[in-house]
């Protein structure tokens, strides 16, 4: 981390896009080092989704919620996905 | 009254073989045994509960859902409706179909538990205080009975006393007059009366899992329907304890309604069975928040799943998988396999969410599409596909899950990648999903061409330049599922097969290893019950290590 401190500041806040399913996209700016949990947070506000019904992935990974910017190595201006759980079971119609 | 008590334990002692026996000959084509026998404890007055017992046949999958549970799955489908409704091909008939369902479920719920609660009053006089000893012996009973289970001596003996017993059909046509002569004469119904007792502790363990098998599956070997009872049956055993400890008090009391409504009641069978199995639930994890969390592997690892315990809740019985589940067993079987198997870095696995980021990705039209594509190829960082044996893609879509395998060729190889498609309902349509494949490779090798020094191609020259061309796909004939909510274990169980089996690279001939017979369905099934505790475990680890403040259920 530290050779990389002439690229960002840690106290420098990052600006994160987070995009949903349905492609609606939501702008957020926050410090690299809070944890991603104020993220998450507000925009299941925002949109009002459970917390615990969607899955917020960076780069196809999810993020833990007491991650930071920082830690999973976020730029400025990243996009993270918004995607609500999968559920998978075929309850077939009888005609 | 200690001479009754007595009595009883010692009828229930020989009780328990002729349950064992029934057990056993369940396993044979007529299993309904399980339901009978709890009737002829009933007694008249409760005929009306019969009616309750109508209608279960219909939502068996929501049936042994605790009660705050079928809450939660109700808001989820509602939620699920909101949010998803619209954009599904069936316009969200589906999940509407299951929301309807859950709520006459519900409402069945509260109806009944009125009747009990009724039924309660009605009949104090009964609550005899051999009632509650017996109540709590049941434990005992219960520890005693699962030895007895696990003896498969036991079976012999079982079949006498299976002929002393008479035929359990006819014992059966009997209900009826039984229960009526129930109170009069204590010493005919007795037998009658601890094999329901027995039953109803049977049913407490798993009771769909056991009572639903046998009648529905009786495909299901001997020794599954085994192993399933000792399993359940062991969970029990660790509940236990913790329920006489956290609220010995409850437990006792329900136990008594539940044994009341045992003596009282026609035909609650099923009823009883989920109710029970709600207290059960709720004690049976360790002493975890609903939203606990934690990291698989662990908190550090980079590529770490966050799962919630109550994400455990998708593996109630008969209930659907979520991705959190299926990501968590994706990252398990990676970490399992790489100290036993040779190459598992010749895996490359994709989670539950990235078929659809692929999807998107391939069927983008606009001008910056090749943008897009730099984008998404951040989703496997670092990792050249094409260099891996085996690209593993997980999909869901239509509330349905499959597999995808993309199996790549070494240089020396003559043909090409092959994608394989493994659909344990032969739901998702094969062609389109064979066409975002093929696409996708199209893309990154299109990609890969332009950024990769020829010396780094990983497949033979004259595959690599007209990979696109070469590109083969073959439907898979797999196990099929035997029902409609199994198909997220069946495509775990792909994976874990095939990492077991799969040569180093596959050729066309290795197809072979497939087919309907590659393994039988219920294994696949079974891993519902083996993830359950898996994941509980993790658990329980997590709490223990968090402190040790929580006192862990004993695992006996």
């Amino acid at each position: 981390m530290s050779s990389s401190s002439t690229k960002y500041q840690p106290t420098a806040r990052v600006r994160i896009t987070i995009k949903n399913q349905d492609g609606e996209e939501a702008y957020y700016q926050m410090k690299r080092t809070t944890p991603l949990r104020k993220l998450m947070n507000a925009h299941c506000s925002k949109f009002s989704f459970e917390p615990n019904t969607v899955a917020f992935l960076f780069d196809g990974r999810r993020l833990n919620e007491d991650e930071t910017p920082e830690q999973v190595k976020m730029e400025d201006m990243e996009e993270v996905d918004c995607m609500i759980h999968q559920v998978g079971g075929y309850r077939v119609h009888s005609a | 009254m200690e001479a009754e008590e007595k009595n009883k334990k010692r009828k229930l002692d020989l009780d328990w073989t002729k349950l064992l026996s029934r057990e056993l000959g369940d396993e044979g084509p007529p299993p309904p045994l399980v339901v009978i026998k709890i009737e002829p404890q009933p007694s008249p007055s409760k005929s009306d509960s019969m009616g309750g017992g109508g209608d279960q046949g219909k939502d068996e999958f929501s049936e042994n859902l605790p009660d705050h549970k079928l809450e939660e799955m109700i808001q989820r489908q509602q939620r699920n409706l909101e949010h998803l409704g619209s954009k599904l091909p069936d316009k969200g008939k589906k999940i509407r179909d299951r929301l309807e369902r859950l709520e006459e479920e519900k409402k069945r719920r509260t109806l009944s538990r009125a009747k009990m609660d009724a039924a309660e009053c009605e009949k104090p006089t009964q609550l005899s205080s051999s009632d509650i000893v017996g109540s709590s012996n049941v434990f005992e009973q219960q520890s005693k009975s699962h030895q007895a289970l696990s003896q498969s001596t036991f079976g012999s003996s079982f079949c006498k006393k299976m002929e002393e017993n008479t035929d359990c059909r006819i014992v059966n046509t009997f209900d009826k007059e039984l229960s009526i002569l129930n109170r009069c004469e204590r010493k005919k119904t007795r037998c009658n009366g601890e094999f329901s007792q027995r039953e109803r502790q049977k049913v407490r363990v798993s009771p769909r899992r056991i009572n639903l098998k046998h009648p529905r599956r009786p495909s299901f070997g001997d020794q599954k329907g085994r192993t399933a009872l000792l399993y359940s049956l062991c969970d029990t055993d660790d509940d236990l304890p913790s329920i006489s400890k956290k609220n010995a008090f409850q437990v006792r009391l329900s136990n008594n309604s539940r044994r009341r409504k045992g003596q009282t009641v026609v035909l609650v069978d099923e009823e009883e069975a989920q109710l029970v199995k709600t207290t059960e639930l709720e004690v049976k994890l360790p002493n975890c928040k609903k939203d606990a969390k934690i990291y698989y592997p662990s908190r550090d690892d980079p590529e770490s799943v966050e799962i919630c315990f109550g994400d455990i809740d998708s593996l109630a019985p008969e209930t659907f998988l979520t991705s959190q589940i299926m990501n968590f067993y994706i990252r398990y079987l990676q970490q399992q396999a790489s100290p036993t198997n040779r190459a598992i870095c010749d895996y490359h696995f994709f989670n539950t969410y990235f078929y659809q980021k692929l999807k998107e990705a391939v069927s983008y039209k606009g001008s910056d599409k090749d943008a897009l594509f730099i984008k998404f190829r951040r989703w496997w960082k670092g990792v050249n596909i094409f260099q891996r044996a085996y690209v593993l893609i997980p999909i869901n879509e239509d509330f349905h899950w499959s597999l995808v395998i993309i199996c790549i060729p070494d240089k020396e190889d003559e043909s090409g990648p092959i994608i394989l498609h493994l659909d344990s309902l032969g739901l998702h349509c094969s062609r389109s999903v064979f066409k975002n494949i093929k696409s996708y490779m199209r893309e990154e090798w299109n990609y890969l061409n332009q950024e990769v020094a020829p010396s780094d191609l990983p497949i033979a020259d004259k595959i690599w330049e007209n990979l696109p061309r070469r590109i083969e796909e073959k439907t898979i004939a797999v196990p099929q599922q035997k029902n409609d909510y199994d198909c997220g274990l069946f495509v775990l169980f792909f994976m874990e097969r095939f990492i077991e089996e799969a040569p180093e690279r596959l050729k066309k001939k290795d197809l072979a290893m497939f087919g309907k017979q590659w393994f039988r369905p219920e294994e696949a099934s079974s891993l519902r019950v083996k993830l359950r505790n898996l994941l509980i475990e993790q658990f329980r680890s997590a709490s223990e290590n968090m402190g040790g403040s929580q006192s862990s259920p004993s695992l006996s």
